[in-house]
């Protein structure tokens, strides 16, 4: 009896000991699933988190980007509206140059005719000519540093004249101005003048043929130089500058409302230059004096 | 006030006084060919660069009663401003022991052309009863054995140096050659305390304050008459443009406005041009001064630049027509010139420095001097306005400043601190030679020749 019992006892026990071991199996079976699971959805969480947290970057950086830009756009449109006032004026200045640009042109393609439709017969009078005017043998006798090369045998028949570049003429001639020296002064830019009439120093020269009438207080006949020289080179760097000086002949001749009138074109047409400016000051002078 | 701050000195107003110039055998005022190709080309004789002096034998002068002291003083404030003017060169004294001694009623020229003499000076000396001297001179051209020229002059004993000047001009004029030993300077020391202006002959001779105040006064231009001296004076903690007029001790007020600097003459002294910031921007402007703007102590400004840029340091072409200055319109100091009404404006610097001040225009217009600097050294340099050639006239590792030509544009002075450290007047040619010092006392700087 008490084997039986004992056995029965050893059966329960280990059914229930084998029921436990089953139970816990089961249970740590089901955690270890559990975590599993979790451990899935915290990586997919991460995952997903990490999506996010990529999205959320790229978005601040589109938004600073989009701030940058934005800033940008504001400073750019200050700017502009800085620059949009002067416009007008800028506009007008290089309408005004494109404007002298294409006069040049077209008389850039007119002499290119003319020496195209007369080519021999030109150098011999004009040379003759300017062999006429040429002042008392003085620049010749100057620039004798070189006598026998021919640099442009085409220019000029008599050796003389193309011996003389157009800046040393000027040279020679701006030196006599500084001098003093007006009447040679003008001689030799004169020369320049008929000689090279094309060439880039012939307004220059014209706005000091100008410059020295008006240095010998000769106020008439500067008036007529300056008028020559805003007739024939309109395109000149010297416009302005010129435009000036008339004014300024005129208000020493006492045509005061003449004077006047041309001072108030040249702050109209060339607002930007500094001679504009001066002429301001000279029409302010002027109408003071009325 | 005015009265105490402003003396005019007695020295200077001893200039015309007790002169009688009789031309004594006055003979070829001027050895030069008479017709010329134009009537605007003087042709006068002009020593040019690099070509040799003329030898001048300058004996010992015959000396009246009592008078050799003053003689030998005479002698040798004749040689030094001979020596000085570059257009002579005074022959060795042992030359004249080859030759039979001066016999000044049959000069044998032959004898004077044995050892080389061009010209040939005989001067005599006397002195009367009432101390006045009397000094006559008469010059010879060697070879033909001709007078060219002689002048008597009789001053008081103190007048002497101001006496042999003006002889010594006379004499440099027979070739051609404008005023220089008889004319002013002047300048800045603070000798005495505080800048002042003071004045000084050519030679440094006869140094004498002009001004007595205990505010800084700068930058002096002297009129080409000598009798004005428009300057920049601090009174009132701002740098106010002044004109002094030396002789009459009075002083007025030019602008006041702003800072006003670099006062600058034209050469007919109808002109100031000057520095200011009356406006705002340091530009140029010129005041007109003539007798009624002198009487009314009113002047008619007018602005000649309208540039964003520092436009400074004006000084005129001797026309009068022209004007260099300084600006930065560029980025940095450099020399600009522009005509007298503001336009037509033209950079000539273009040296290897970037810092260019302090432009003089030669008297003969072809050239302007300036200070460049280059690594903190100061320099002047000589640009040629035809060749457009740069030539440096000093070198001396040391602050040369502030240049000023002579009336004649063969001398220079200028301030330099190269002997010491401490700036001082300096005189150099213009070609760099014969370098010497003017001044001593204190520091002295902004010298002024009047031309």
């Amino acid at each position: 009896m008490k084997k039986a019992l004992g056995i029965l006892l050893v059966v329960t026990l280990a059914a229930l000991l084998a029921g436990a071991q089953d139970k816990s199996k089961k249970a740590y079976e089901l955690m270890y699933d559990d975590i599993q699971q979790l451990k899935l959805q915290a990586a997919r969480l991460e995952k997903r988190a990490d999506a996010a947290a990529d999205d959320l970057k790229a978005a601040r950086d589109l938004l600073r980007d989009l701030a940058n830009q934005f800033k940008l756009f504001q400073s750019e449109q200050a700017r502009d509206g800085e620059t949009l006032k002067g416009l007008p004026a800028q506009l007008q200045v290089i309408v005004e140059r494109f404007g002298q640009l294409e006069a040049l042109v077209v008389k850039i393609s007119e002499d290119l005719i003319d020496l195209k439709s007369q080519p021999p017969a030109e150098p011999a009078p004009d040379a003759s000519k300017s062999g006429d005017k040429a002042p008392a043998g003085k620049k010749p006798a100057q620039n004798k540093k070189e006598p026998s090369p021919k640099d442009k045998p085409a220019a000029g028949g008599t050796p003389v004249q193309t011996n003389i570049s157009p800046q040393d003429l000027y040279k020679t001639a701006y030196a006599d101005y500084q001098k003093g020296t007006y009447e040679l002064a003008i001689d030799g830019f004169n020369t320049l003048i008929e000689q090279f009439p094309s060439n880039p120093l012939a307004d220059d020269a014209l706005y000091m043929v100008g410059e020295c009438y008006y240095s010998q207080k000769k106020f008439g006949p500067a008036v007529e130089q300056f008028d020559e020289l805003i007739v024939n080179y309109p395109a000149s760097n010297k416009i302005a500058a010129t435009y000036l000086k008339k004014g300024y002949c005129l208000a020493e001749l006492k045509r005061k409302d003449e004077a006047i009138a041309v001072l108030r074109f040249l702050v109209s047409k060339y607002p930007l230059d500094e001679e504009a400016k001066s002429a301001q000051q000279k029409i302010k002078e002027l109408l003071e004096e009325r | 006030m005015k009265t105490r701050q402003i003396i005019a000195t007695a020295v200077l107003a001893a200039t015309a006084l007790g002169f009688a110039a009789a031309g004594a055998g006055a003979s070829a005022r001027t050895p030069a060919p008479a017709a010329g190709p134009g009537p605007q080309q003087d042709v006068t004789m002009t020593i040019r660069q690099g070509m040799p002096a003329i030898n001048l034998a300058l004996p010992k002068f015959a000396v009246g009663e009592g008078a050799q002291a003053v003689a030998d003083e005479i002698y040798g404030i004749l040689a030094a401003d001979v020596k000085y003017s570059r257009i002579f060169s005074l022959l060795p004294e042992s030359y004249y022991s080859y030759i039979r001694p001066l016999d000044r009623s049959n000069i044998i020229f032959k004898d004077w052309e044995s050892i080389n003499a061009n010209n040939l000076l005989v001067g005599s000396v006397s002195l009367d009863a009432g101390g006045d001297v009397t000094f006559e001179w008469k010059l010879y051209d060697v070879k033909p054995g001709q007078p060219m020229k002689g002048k008597s002059y009789k001053a008081r004993k103190e007048d002497l140096r101001f006496m042999v000047h003006r002889a010594a001009d006379d004499l440099t004029a027979i070739w051609g050659n404008k005023p220089v030993f008889a004319t002013k300077v002047a300048f800045v020391s603070n000798r005495d305390g505080n800048d002042e202006l003071y004045l000084m002959d050519y030679d440094g001779a006869g140094q004498t304050r002009l001004t007595f105040n205990n505010v800084t006064d700068y930058s002096p231009a002297l009129s080409p008459d000598g009798k004005m001296i428009a300057y920049t004076s601090y009174q009132n903690l701002t740098a106010g443009l002044y004109i002094l007029q030396v002789y009459e001790g009075r002083r007025l007020a030019v602008s006041l406005k702003g800072g006003n600097y670099s006062p600058a003459w034209s050469v007919d002294g109808k002109k100031l041009a000057f520095s200011s910031s009356m406006d705002g921007n340091q530009e140029i402007y010129t005041a007109d001064v003539d007798e009624d703007s002198l009487k009314r102590g009113a002047f008619k400004i007018k602005r000649l630049t309208f540039n964003g840029g520092v436009d400074t340091s004006p000084t005129w072409s001797p026309t009068g027509r022209q004007l260099a200055f300084v600006s930065d319109r560029g980025g940095t100091p450099q020399i600009y010139t522009m005509d007298a009404e503001g336009s037509n404006v033209q950079r000539v610097s273009f040296g290897g420095s970037n810092w260019h001040d302090e432009p003089a225009w030669s008297p003969a217009g072809d050239r302007i001097v300036y200070v460049a600097r280059v690594d903190e050294v100061f320099d002047l340099y000589v640009l040629d306005l035809m060749s457009k050639r740069i030539s440096k006239l000093t070198e001396s590792n040391a602050r040369n400043e502030s240049p000023t030509w002579s009336p004649d544009g063969r001398h220079l002075l200028f301030t330099s601190n190269m002997k010491g450290g401490i700036t001082q007047i300096f005189t150099i040619d213009y070609d760099g030679a014969n370098l010497r010092q003017l001044t001593t006392k204190g520091q002295n700087k902004f010298a002024a020749w009047a031309n």
